[in-house]
């Protein structure tokens, strides 16, 4: 066992686990932050994604124990950290996610909640593509991914004050049909 | 849930310290840059210290700088994110920033370091799976077993080179800087392969991969790296291509190196690439019939084998599309490459 | 989900409960890669690997000299 100082969503928290463990496990079953999941465990789907410094990182292959003195944000701190920083409800990628019906089991949105917020952070109003890279890491198995860059996308629009793409139109409405090929 | 085996973890703050370490445990320690390459192996039971040494707290090995004479340094320790976005990388070495930014995901440019990349194990359907797993066909030629499972009667391991920057520094001609027991080790990136899947690279245990040096390269160089792959994302290389390409003032090819990766236990070169480009303008149909005939060499170099993710034969068909591509990406100052 | 009933067209009497809406999007995209490029594939996932075999067998059956340069 050896004992970690560790700073998560703003709070320091000491705590004792197994030297080996990752720092998914010391969230999941030392911290009970189960908001981060714990999918194929070893890097290929980005369900356990969370922040370190601000940055999207694999909680499934990051050490705990070289998490000290480095800011951790899971799923669980997007609200508080949002409320803090003088919003109210919940963050505005997760006010999108929600308005958007962006998921179906849900297994994958707090790790494409939180590379949607880290890209935020650092370019404000992305384009479709940017949005599209950023989320490359993080694989959802039910949706098909329109809705949760609709949703992004949603978020971005509010923020930049532009005016938002229909939830759930991928492509724009009205568009007239090809016409009928002939054998 | 995979769980990892037990061992302690060491975080020395000065590159002596972690040289002292390797000295002290020897094969029982293993350092960990990223991690994106050692944990998921860890997990797998690939390789099981007894001693993790971190590089994470030894500031110098981390960040992109000046080496003097045009050269640049980039520490082993900066991310992959970091070199893909660097001006200077981008503007001196288009192909090496275009491979840094298509390895893997988002997630995993931010943890991987350009040092683990250059030093990534070697990938194999029979390998790259857990204990119980292998356990359950008898292990492998790579580990633990005695039985090829690709190659049958096999005596050497075929497992696939698949980091992306290497073949991009070999066309840059980068050169490596270790630091051991026996003090400081230049060497240029080409002499590090080993045809041998099992184990690849030359580099002992107890030394650090420290420092990538890239040459300086003038108004005339056009590089860019293509890579096959199934999705846009996580995915390792089905098949990488670098290319470089440089030009005189007239815009004639002067000189040009082609590398393919994901083939074989290593990178490898196109043979006669410099000979089939040398004095074509890098432009119309004259270039394009040279990067055709630069892309049917790769073609009669390459054969894949089946033991990594995507059917051979299609990987094999891609090879010359990626070479040409590449090439002409690199010719129009453009790139990557990448269908996906 | 079990759907206790016995349904005639499913295995062993089985009930769909949530996919159903998907299947026929699957024939559909078969038919537009027939459409656009005359071969039929079978089987998913319809990688470029199992197109370009396709393909391949469609130009050998056809033109004996078929098979383009890269």
């Amino acid at each position: 066992m050896r004992v970690l100082h560790l700073l998560i969503n703003g709070d320091r928290v000491t705590v004792a686990a197994p030297e080996h463990w990752t720092l998914l496990e010391v969230l999941r079953y030392e911290l009970g932050l189960t908001g981060s999941k714990q999918g194929c465990d070893k890097g290929d789907c980005g369900a356990c994604t969370v922040l370190v410094d601000g940055k999207p990182v694999l909680a499934c292959l990051t050490l705990a124990a070289l998490c000290e003195e480095r800011a951790v944000t899971t799923i669980e701190g997007l609200l508080p950290a949002h409320v803090k920083s003088g919003g109210s409800g919940p963050d505005p990628v997760q006010a999108a996610f929600d308005e958007c019906g962006a998921l179906q089991c849900g297994f994958c949105q707090p790790g494409m909640m939180l590379s949607a917020r880290a890209l935020l952070d650092r370019n404000a109003c992305p384009t479709r593509t940017e949005i599209q890279d950023a989320l490359a890491g993080n694989l959802c198995r039910c949706t098909g991914y329109t809705q949760i860059v609709e949703a992004v996308e949603l978020a971005v629009a509010k923020h930049c004050g532009v005016a938002p793409r229909r939830p759930g139109s991928a492509r724009p409405r009205g568009r007239s049909r090809p016409p009928p090929r002939r054998a | 849930m995979l769980r990892l085996p037990k061992f302690e973890v060491r975080t020395p703050e000065s590159l002596d310290a972690a040289l002292a370490l390797l000295a002290e445990f020897g094969p029982d320690a293993r350092v960990i840059a990223g991690g994106t390459d050692l944990v998921p192996n860890m997990k797998h039971e690939l390789v099981t210290p007894r001693i993790v040494v971190s590089l994470a707290r030894i500031p110098e090995l981390r960040g992109v700088g000046d080496a003097g004479a045009g050269w640049l340094r980039l520490g082993a320790m900066t991310s992959l994110a970091d070199v893909a976005a660097d001006a200077r990388v981008r503007a001196q070495a288009p192909a090496l920033a275009q491979a840094a930014g298509l390895v893997a995901g988002p997630q995993l440019r931010t943890m991987g370091t350009l040092g683990g990349n250059v030093l990534l194990d070697t990938r194999c359907q029979w390998y790259n799976q857990t204990y119980f797993w292998r356990e359950a066909l008898g292990f492998c030629l790579k580990k633990d077993g005695t039985l090829c499972h690709v190659v049958e009667g096999g005596s050497k391991c075929v497992a696939a080179a698949s980091n992306d920057t290497a073949p991009a520094l070999m066309t840059l001609r980068a050169e490596l800087v270790f630091v051991g027991p026996q003090g400081r080790r230049v060497t240029p990136i080409d002499d590090l392969w080993l045809a041998d899947g099992a184990a690849n690279k030359k580099c002992a245990s107890d030394e650090l991969l420290v420092e990538v040096r890239l040459p300086p390269t003038g108004p005339g160089h056009r590089g860019a790296y293509g890579k096959l792959r199934e999705r846009a994302s996580i995915d390792f290389p089905l098949l990488g291509v670098a290319t470089r390409i440089e030009l005189d003032a007239r815009g004639t090819i002067t000189d040009a190196d082609v590398v393919l990766t994901a083939l074989q236990a290593r990178p490898v070169r196109v043979k006669r690439a410099a000979e089939l480009l040398l004095g074509v303008r890098a432009e119309g149909d004259a270039f394009l019939a040279a990067a055709r005939a630069v892309a049917d060499q790769a073609h009669r170099q390459a054969h894949p084998m089946p033991n990594i993710p995507g059917d051979a034969e299609w990987r094999r068909a891609m090879v010359p599309v990626y070479v040409r591509r590449t090439l002409e990406a690199a010719a129009r100052g453009a790139g990557p490459v990448h269908a996906v | 989900m079990i759907v206790e009933s016995l349904d005639p067209e499913g295995p062993y009497g089985a009930k769909e409960a949530g996919e159903g809406p998907l299947h026929p999007s699957l024939p559909a995209l078969s038919n537009a890669v027939f459409d656009a490029v005359g071969i039929r594939l079978r089987e998913l996932p319809f990688t470029p690997a199992k197109v370009l075999k396709a393909l391949a067998e469609k130009n050998a059956r056809s033109t004996p000299l078929a098979g383009g340069r890269v």
